[in-house]
């Protein structure tokens, strides 16, 4: 019997999931290798038990939590996909901010006034924090950024197929910047945040010209304090660099500095 | 062995022909402020003599990330079957600094011994170099004079001394006049398509031309290399290598782009039908945290401090017991280019700055 493999996206763009059906060259290879139970980008199938359950998005309801613990345990593998998954992504920004002044930001001053006096008018956002996938559930494998590596969704997928653990190196962008002779984006007048995140997306983003934001998130290891004093270095504000860290980088570790 | 002189212009078409013939590298500036060893285009002027070191050593050629040493498939048998991998095509390697063809001279060494890497030194046997004698520093980073590798001509065909003034700011005339030795018969067959005149004095040329180098060149240790070498084997100075330890991001720079760094690991890629796959290699580096991780998750250098002493130790003391010369060339690459400023100049002067005071 083949594989099953499903997708499930919480609070997330859905764009991991698209950054796959963009693969047209392997998705046929790949469908007959396994059995799509659960894609709701693609189809509206379901199944009881999954080999492969990828978890596309982050948590932020009581009910989210639910259905994913309900995944969980009729999952064999449970993957992370993409930046909402693994680090919360850019919607973790609200757990440093008041729901209250978060309100005002977006809706402005009328709107928060509003519900001071009216609790109506709270959105279902407002009071949670915004979790990973493995702040609820215990996690397999992460495939890290946003969106996701084609790459290696793939290599995870061969390797399971395959009975072998999949293994992505937690290497900084660095060594994929050295790897394609990239010029140094601090040499550029730029400053970055590859010295302190996961590469393995082959510093797409450096290659084409731009700076690393840490999409992928921060290296278990990351020394934060000297980045921070390098960034300081080149005459960066602590502002900036706080909000920079923050972009996606919604880690405790790193939202101290 | 013959010597030649000729002029910037004849040489710059001598390239341009010989790039005809073969895969023809040699340093380009980047669009910022850096050089790569690239393909020869007629958008530049020739950088040849006065270019910073390049983000990565021309060595590098030879010893590609990504290679696939071999693929292989199932037939209906079950039985597998191997094929080449990458295919090993001739190349021509022009403008080497003498510190980046020290340091592939050091690799053409750990290359060959033991067991033989085939597919290093059959890519190295169809690489020419055409390399050349700096006269003055690169910039404030070089040290190659206190790690032996000013003047060092083995494993050039070709080996050139400007003979002229070198400065980075100010354009050579092209009618200016350079010496090249002849130091292989390939490099006998190369120079054949230059417009030269043979040269009957050439080690007179050779002494003017570099009696105006600044004394002394570049950087200097504290003590000679041998004698740091020696100290950095008997003793050790965790302290320091703490110190560095503190600011590095463990990201692998310092030996991505080091010219005497050959450890590599392997992947097997597996391809989507299950029957058929490809060993690639892929360059590693001793001070990511995962460099020496085994089985069970155990790390025998889990600590950052423990990964710079291992690199320092590697160029200064476990490498040159194996092979009898340092394996850091004063390239300054590393130095150059760690984002916090992490120089192995500055590491050995205080290890041995440390362990002289602590005798004391």
């Amino acid at each position: 019997m083949k594989p099953k493999i499903a997708f499930f996206d919480f609070a997330s763009c859905e764009g991991c999931q698209l950054a796959l059906l963009n693969c047209e060259d392997i998705l046929l290879d790949l469908l007959e290798l396994v059995d799509l139970v659960e894609f709701r980008e693609a189809l509206s199938e379901k199944s009881a038990h999954y080999n492969i359950a990828f978890i596309e998005g982050s948590i932020h309801r009581e009910e989210d939590t639910k259905r994913l613990l309900d995944i969980r345990s009729r999952s064999q593998y449970l993957v992370a996909l993409g930046a909402c998954a693994c680090n919360g992504n850019v919607q973790a920004r609200s757990n440093f901010i008041a729901p209250a002044e978060n309100y005002k930001l977006i809706y402005g001053e009328e709107a928060r006034n509003r519900v001071q006096v009216d609790k109506h008018y709270w959105p279902l956002w407002a009071h949670t924090r915004v979790r990973s996938v493995e702040e609820v559930v215990k996690v397999d494998f992460h495939l890290r950024g946003c969106p996701m590596d084609a790459g290696e969704f793939l290599t995870l997928v061969k390797a399971l197929l395959s009975n072998q653990i999949p293994h992505f190196p937690a290497n900084a962008v660095c060594v994929e910047c050295k790897r394609n002779a990239n010029e140094c984006v601090f040499d550029k007048g730029m400053s970055c945040l590859g010295p302190i995140a996961y590469g393995g997306c082959d510093a797409v983003c450096i290659n084409n010209g731009h700076v690393c934001d840490a999409c992928r998130g921060l290296l278990p290891y990351a020394n934060v304090d000297a980045h921070n004093e390098l960034m300081l270095k080149k005459g960066i504000s602590k502002e900036a660099i706080q909000s920079r860290y923050r972009l996606f980088c919604s880690a405790e570790k790193i939202s101290q500095t | 062995m013959n010597a030649y002189l000729s002029n910037l212009n004849q040489i710059e078409s001598w390239f341009f022909s010989l790039a005809e013939k073969q895969a023809f590298f040699l340093p380009r500036k980047t669009q910022g402020i850096n050089y790569r060893f690239e393909f020869i285009d007629h958008q530049q002027p020739l950088d040849l003599f006065s270019y910073k070191p390049t983000i990565l050593p021309p060595g590098k050629n030879i010893f590609p990330d990504g290679e696939i040493l071999f693929t292989y498939n199932k037939d209906n048998n079950g039985h597998y079957h191997f094929h080449q991998g990458t295919a090993i095509h001739s190349q021509l390697l022009a403008g080497v600094r003498a510190c980046d063809l020290k340091g592939i001279y050091l690799l053409d060494k750990a290359f060959s011994d033991g067991t033989k890497d085939s597919h290093y030194l059959q890519r190295r046997e169809k690489t020419d170099i055409i390399a050349f004698n700096c006269t003055t520093p690169c910039d404030d980073h070089c040290f190659c004079e206190a790690a032996q590798s000013l003047d060092f001509q083995t494993g050039a065909d070709i080996f050139i001394t400007p003979l002229f003034p070198i400065s980075s700011n100010k354009e050579v005339h092209k009618k200016q006049q350079c010496l090249l030795e002849i130091l292989t018969p390939r490099g006998a067959e190369l120079i054949k398509s230059l417009v030269s005149q043979k040269c009957s004095n050439p080690q007179k040329l050779i002494k003017q031309a570099l009696e105006n180098r600044p004394k002394p060149f570049g950087r200097q240790f504290l003590t000679p290399v041998k004698q740091l070498s020696k100290v950095i084997h008997q003793e050790d100075a965790e302290s320091i290598y703490q110190q560095y330890a503190e600011r590095c991001f463990s990201c692998g720079t310092c030996n991505l782009v080091c010219p005497t760094c050959y450890c590599f690991d392997t992947k097997d890629e597996l391809n989507l039908d299950g029957n058929s796959g490809q060993k690639t290699r892929h360059w590693d580096a001793c001070l990511n945290p995962g460099f020496a991780e085994v089985a069970g998750g155990h790390n025998f250098r889990a600590d950052p401090a423990a990964r710079q002493r291992h690199r320092v130790r590697r160029k200064f003391d476990y490498l040159p017991q194996r092979f009898e010369q340092t394996f850091c060339t004063g390239c300054g690459r590393c130095g150059r280019q760690c984002t916090t400023g992490i120089d192995i100049f500055d590491i050995v002067n205080d290890v041995y700055l440390s362990i002289q005071e602590s005798k004391e």
